[in-house]
């Protein structure tokens, strides 16, 4: 299980990071490319560096995975745990922080933690809660911080990365290696898939498939390829859905207590209110309501379009406001060269 | 990692129902014979084939929700009712109050209430609350009694240990489904909770020690007519109930104490098909008042 196809030879020197700088560990870890594996696909170096000028207290391994049908992270715990954790002291190191934690949420993984016996790194268990693998809800969770939605965690002190950008880190800066595979969830078994892999190769059967896991990924068209942030393939079950009962449980389970029945509501009616723009803004897409819902109705497909369409209000609205300021300065250009004009006419000949 | 399956799919919410309705109907057929359960067949047998006749093109039953409509109207009238009635009130649930209305999760009234206050409303000669046993039954008798009081009345046979006579027993089936079904977290016990305290506050406001124009205990209320088939099926119908918490206490408090009041005063023995369906009126309004705000974290 889990073999992994030839890659090309490493690109990179092996580095020995005990005894490097943590600029030159910063300075690998960009040229080989690594962004965020958990989905977001923000170029770690970016953060990491950002986690260096605000100053880091914790560095935290995001092997939270509660997202329906996926079990990469957790596969890639399995078989690479020492890679991943010494991905994470690299991380340590790079940021001069020795609090490390690593957080999972199912009890196997935790139990082989502990039997490994591993110094200075903490193994905390969370809930197997949806909502739970976002950076922001598990910094609340474990250290009881806020983080305010506006900010990132590393400008308060926390660094999450997901486990698979720690491997792929300790790939990079102990062996050279450039990140051009990753573990994937293809429907219900996990695999090395190699990036830019077409994604309709992965699954023949099925017509329709979802980049992302059943819950929270998109429908993949005909030409989508595997990517860094890629973490599973799931058939798309959109067409088993019933229409809305009103049960209200997407809106229990919400962990921004988003009203989300009603915004479901006004989404399929094709209304456009403003405070519906804000509600949909507010999503982080952890796809909690889509688990809970008993008609199996793809919200977080119908979430996006109303982001989509708030966004494009946005950007019209922008460029009518731009548009009449401009027409305004050009008659008000108008009106004062034509009293200029006037006044040059009734003021007599300089001779 | 979360199973993909959700827990509770609608089709699954709709088996638990009817699991949790089967000790209500043994008891219902203990009590009054086997004529209950042509009363209940009839009505489901109509449900079901006038949904087949509305979703012609997708042709799918398999949420259940037309078999839970038929047995809770079957399940409401009156033994001694003709199978037409209870035909004509299952085409009139599924036909009028919800297809009418776009279908499942868009009607604004509950079906099964609309089905039966229709039929209600158009035959009451034939829908006449007697028990096989006893005659007519408790409320019926505190309804249509002149200047009688409580305690003079309650000597009758209608009147059980703490409740209506069999009413009582059938309500206590009707709790023990409810509270399997809070088990199986298909309902949140607040809205039933919230019925029973609403019917259980206008009673006790009510009830001035048993005079003629008195109604009964809290607990008598509790155990009489159709309480506990309303609180822990009626009221929790998802689609005609709200889904916020301040909507769901006003509501279910609502349905008890306008029960209550019809009990009462008006001159039908039992009125949760009215209250119910004048709460589903104030639905609307119960979801926007009760509307989540944002959290700004």
């Amino acid at each position: 299980m889990l073999e992994r196809s030839v890659r090309l030879p490493p690109e990179f020197e092996s580095m020995n990071w005990q005894q490097a700088t943590p600029s030159s560990i910063l300075a690998r870890i960009k040229e080989a490319g690594i962004v965020g594996m958990g989905g977001a696909g923000y170029p770690t170096a970016a953060k990491l560096a950002s986690g260096r000028h605000y100053g880091t207290q914790q560095v935290i391994a995001n092997g939270v995975e509660c997202e329906p049908n996926v079990n990469a992270d957790r596969s890639l715990m399995r078989h690479y745990l020492s890679q991943v954790i010494e991905g994470l002291r690299i991380v340590g190191r790079c940021l001069d922080c020795d609090q490390l934690t690593l957080a999972v949420s199912d009890r196997q993984t935790h139990r082989e933690f502990q039997s490994a016996a591993i110094d200075g790194v903490t193994c905390e268990i969370v809930d197997d809660d949806p909502a739970n693998g976002e950076e922001r809800v598990l910094v609340q969770t474990l250290f009881g911080k806020t983080i305010p939605a506006a900010t990132y965690p590393s400008q308060h002190g926390f660094v999450v990365l997901n486990v698979a950008t720690l491997f792929a880190i300790c790939e990079a800066v102990c062996d050279g290696y450039r990140p051009t595979d990753r573990v994937i969830s293809v429907i219900d078994d996990d695999r090395w898939v190699t990036i830019n892999t077409p994604i309709q190769s992965l699954d023949a059967d099925s017509s329709t498939l979802r980049q992302g896991s059943v819950a929270t990924g998109v429908v993949a068209t005909d030409d989508a390829t595997v990517t860094l942030t890629t973490n599973a393939i799931a058939r798309d079950r959109s067409q088993l859905s019933r229409a809305c009962i009103h049960c209200g449980w997407c809106d229990d389970v919400c962990p921004r207590s988003l009203p989300v029945e009603s915004m479901l509501r006004s989404l399929q009616s094709c209304e456009t209110l403003a405070s519906i723009d804000a509600h949909v803004d507010a999503c982080f897409e952890c796809g909690a309501c889509v688990v809970a819902c008993p008609s199996q109705i793809p919200l977080l497909d119908w979430i996006r379009q109303g982001k989509f369409e708030a966004n494009v209000t946005r950007l019209k609205q922008r460029a009518r406001v731009r548009f009449e300021r401009r027409n305004k300065r050009e008659s008000q250009r108008v009106s004062e060269e034509e009293t200029a004009r006037e006044a040059r006419i009734q003021s007599p000949p300089k001779w | 990692m979360v199973s993909a399956r959700p827990k509770r799919a609608t089709s699954s919410v709709m088996i638990h129902v009817m699991i949790a309705l089967l000790p209500g109907v043994a008891v219902q057929v203990w009590l009054t014979g086997w004529r209950t359960l042509i009363v209940i067949g009839a009505a489901t047998v109509a449900a079901l084939a006038t949904e087949i006749a509305c979703t012609r093109r997708t042709r799918d039953l398999s949420d259940g929700s037309a078999v839970v409509t038929g047995l809770l109207i079957g399940l409401c009238l009156p033994v001694s009712t003709p199978w037409f009635v209870c035909m004509v009130a299952s085409v009139i649930a599924i036909a009028l109050a919800k297809h009418a209305f776009g279908g499942l999760g868009n009607n604004v009234f509950n079906p099964a209430m609309a089905g039966y206050a229709a039929v209600l409303i158009a035959y009451p000669a034939l829908i006449v609350e007697f028990d096989a046993i006893s005659g007519a039954t408790a409320l019926e008798q505190l309804a249509h009694r002149g200047s009688t009081t409580i305690d003079e009345i309650s000597t009758s046979a209608a009147f059980g240990v703490f409740g209506a006579s069999n009413h009582e027993w059938i309500n206590l089936a009707f709790l023990a489904g409810g509270l399997y079904l809070i088990a199986v977290r298909v309902i949140q016990p607040l809205m039933p909770l919230c019925v029973l305290v609403g019917i259980g506050i206008a009673a006790f406001m009510l009830d001035d020690g048993g005079s003629s124009t008195s109604h009964g205990s809290p607990l008598f209320n509790w155990f009489a007519g159709g309480t506990m088939l309303t609180a822990f099926f009626v009221a929790t119908d998802p689609v005609t109930s709200p889904s916020n918490r301040f909507g769901i206490v006003i509501y279910a408090l609502g349905i008890g104490a306008i029960a209550m009041l019809i009990r009462k005063y008006s001159s039908w023995p039992d009125g949760f098909a009215f209250s119910v369906l004048l709460a589903n009126c104030f639905v609307p309004l119960l979801e926007r008042i009760g509307r989540t705000r944002i959290s700004t974290t």
